[in-house]
């Protein structure tokens, strides 16, 4: 089964090279890395795939992202109610970032039943845990408390990852399993989770073979 | 004194783990904190009193940190959430748990010695410390102060970095 770190920020933008968080994330136990702005590749056995995240919070930067890189994990940073809900309409967007900075009610039960049937990911960041201090970790633990009851209840996808942006964030899948758990996430949903981007990253148009 | 006789002493666990990078510059008592304090804000004072953690020893890289038995799984969580000491950035990894010390002490494997290396990239010097597994720590020096950079090998080619050793081999 893969085991998938969704999003490391290596150098320039961290401080630690791709190669070096290869290396790490394979002692680290995980087989396939989503790199931000790098390109695919493979590195001491572990698959890295290109990652991509849509901050600007607008329509047309999520069409012309999804248009340009196709080979790419999309990831789009979550805005208001609606703009979420367009999102989770557009085909060829893989993931759904950045929620626990949104209000409660941006991504609610019709965004969840959408997330589920259209197969696009709930991106959980184990960065916002660990850097986040008093209130603002309460805040973080407690929405993706909720996120967690909505994916109990609709059956959409989880990814989750480190956002590592040096070889010292990144977290063994043991320690996933820990961190995941305070929020009340089980062992597990947390592997089911590190396995869900091969899944996402299939070429639905395409007819497959299932046996 | 009289000790406790062994039924009514509190079952203890200790947890090895490994610091990263090798040589913070941080004691003992610094790593106490950090646990204690990443315990406290994780799980309030009540959970904290009952994990009752104390730091046992540090042997190089490696710290052995005590618990109550059966509280195992918070000390660890709060390990793995502790991200930096005194403003440095560190990362501790949690190997394995015990009930004994000389069990985790049979865990502990020697330090690896890196060789200290010069390196020039872009007609900049930069020393650093290069391991036999090919990974490189570089400490870069800039105005704002000293950062450490973490890169292997190879990428030393795509920097077209010369390196030299203390030698000058």
């Amino acid at each position: 089964m893969t085991v998938t770190d969704a999003f490391i920020h290596p150098f320039p933008e961290g401080d630690s090279t791709l190669q070096r968080m290869a290396m790490t994330a394979r002692e680290c136990g995980f087989d396939t890395i989503i790199a931000v702005n790098h390109h695919p590749c493979e590195y001491h056995g572990v698959r890295i795939l290109q990652g991509v995240i849509v901050t600007e919070g607008t329509m047309k930067a999520v069409t012309n992202a999804i248009r340009q890189k196709k080979r790419a994990i999309i990831g789009v940073a979550a805005g208001d109610a609606s703009f979420n809900r367009n999102l989770l309409k557009t085909p060829g967007l893989h993931l759904i970032t950045d929620l626990h900075r949104s209000q409660r009610n941006a991504f609610d039960q019709v965004s969840a039943k959408l997330a589920a049937e259209k197969r696009i990911a709930v991106h959980l960041d184990i960065s916002q845990i660990i850097s986040c201090k008093g209130h603002s970790r309460q805040k973080v633990l407690a929405r993706y408390a909720e996120l967690l009851l909505l994916q109990r209840k609709f059956g959409f996808s989880f990814a989750i990852g480190s956002g590592a942006k040096s070889i010292l964030g990144q977290r063994t899948v043991g320690e996933m399993i820990l961190l995941t758990s305070l929020f009340g996430m089980t062992e597990e949903e947390t592997v089911t989770a590190l396995g869900t981007i091969p899944d996402l990253f299939l070429d639905t148009s395409r007819p497959r073979v299932i046996s | 004194m009289k000790h406790l006789s062994p039924t009514l002493r509190e079952n203890r666990r200790y947890v090895l783990t490994r610091i990263m990078p090798s040589d913070p510059d941080c004691d003992i008592r610094e790593l106490y904190y950090a646990i204690a304090d990443s315990v406290t804000s994780l799980y309030g004072d009540c959970i904290a009193a009952e994990v009752h953690a104390a730091t046992i020893l540090r042997e190089g890289e490696y710290l052995i940190v005590r618990c109550r038995r059966g509280r195992e799984k918070e000390l660890c969580c709060a390990i793995a959430a502790i991200r930096s000491i005194n403003g440095t950035q560190v990362r501790l990894t949690t190997i394995a748990t015990s009930g004994t010390i000389a069990a985790l002490r049979k865990r502990i494997r020697p330090e690896k010695q890196g060789d200290p290396i010069t390196c020039t990239i872009n007609s900049g010097e930069q020393s650093g410390i290069m391991y036999a597994d090919g990974k490189i720590d570089l400490i870069r020096r800039d105005m704002k102060g000293q950062e450490l950079v973490y890169l292997t090998k190879d990428d030393m080619e795509k920097f077209h970095a010369t390196t030299t050793k203390p030698d000058g081999i």
